[in-house]
């Protein structure tokens, strides 16, 4: 399975299956030539195609290239990006933290736009050497199912691993779309401090002594509730894909969302303040 | 206000037992999540 730049264009759009299997419970889906393993989570695809090996359910898809053109992470995934861009509509790369794949330091960008299929989606490109081999492994998914899908993605890109062990990496996690530490009952324990993660693993967070976590639905947008014991002071907290340009143009849509649908009769009292 | 990263926005309304409260919303861009919360004053 080797790749070349010049036929990332194809492999980046869902391939040809050759052999595509549903699977009931996750499960590895090992390398032919012992190269590497990664994890097929529960009621994904595994497609080994000319090129790629692709992993999917419904509309999103992961997909693991080995290259063999020369270069850096940083070029293969400069590459990537810049093809994604062309093919996307309104593609916006949203941010590059630091990441790992397979245990070794890897290029990450997540973009967000329009696909070709015109579905608005969002998607995350990993380039990293691994055992002297470049691996590029380039996740995506509609933005409309960002929630379910977040999970999933995080499973495949930590779980890649080289050679032929079923474990999984060892090395520091890659970047996550969700937290994957266990969950929660939905009542944090009120002790002195504790974790709390939402039952969609969209958020965690520390709650602090005397105050308590809890799930809930506001218009039809799952939030957290943190409720200090005896007060009457809340917090509540949401977390999910942002489409905005700039933290401007998010102020603007939440205070949209808040006044108009959220809670009506409510008004913005003063400009919104932008800091670092 | 190009760079900032933080957004904070005030509003003001009525809670359910009739009192006159206000609400902080506090937005940050984190990738591709941001996390919005509210505080009652």
């Amino acid at each position: 399975m080797k790749m070349t730049t010049q036929n990332l264009l194809l492999t980046m759009l869902p391939v040809a299956i050759l052999t595509a299997t549903a699977l009931q419970a996750d499960s590895v889906y090992q390398d032919p030539q012992g190269r590497f393993t990664i994890m097929v989570p529960t009621n994904w695809r595994s497609s080994a195609g000319d090129g790629a090996l692709q992993l999917s359910r419904g509309d999103a898809y992961a997909t693991l290239l080995v290259v063999t053109e020369q270069g850096s992470p940083e070029e293969m995934l400069s590459q990537v990006i810049g093809q994604m861009s062309r093919q996307w509509k309104d593609a916006k790369q949203m941010g590059s933290p630091q990441a790992t794949l397979g245990g070794q330091p890897a290029a990450f960008t997540l973009i967000t736009g329009t696909n070709p299929r015109g579905v608005p989606s969002f998607g995350a490109v990993y380039a990293a050497n691994v055992g002297g081999q470049m691996y590029v492994l380039i996740e995506s998914g509609p933005m409309s199912q960002y929630r379910e899908l977040a999970q999933d993605m995080d499973k495949i890109a930590t779980s890649f691993a080289q050679g032929q062990s079923s474990r999984s990496s060892s090395g520091p996690a890659p970047v996550k779309f969700a937290s994957q530490s266990s969950p929660t009952p939905a009542y944090a324990p009120s002790g002195a401090g504790s974790n709390y993660e939402a039952p969609d693993h969209s958020v965690s967070f520390q709650v602090p002594s005397g105050w308590k976590a809890r799930t809930a639905d506001l218009s039809g947008t799952p939030i957290q509730v943190v409720e200090r014991e005896g007060g009457d002071e809340k917090i509540l907290v949401n977390s999910g894909p942002a489409t905005a340009n700039s933290i401007q143009e998010l102020a603007q849509q939440a205070a949209q969302l808040v006044t108009q649908q959220l809670f009506p009769g409510f008004r913005v009292a003063s400009s919104p303040r932008f800091s670092q | 206000m190009n760079g900032a990263s933080m957004a904070e926005i005030s509003y003001t309304g009525t809670a359910g037992a009739g009192g006159q409260v206000t609400w902080f919303h506090v937005l940050t861009l984190k990738t591709v999540s941001f996390f919005r919360y509210w505080a009652a004053g």
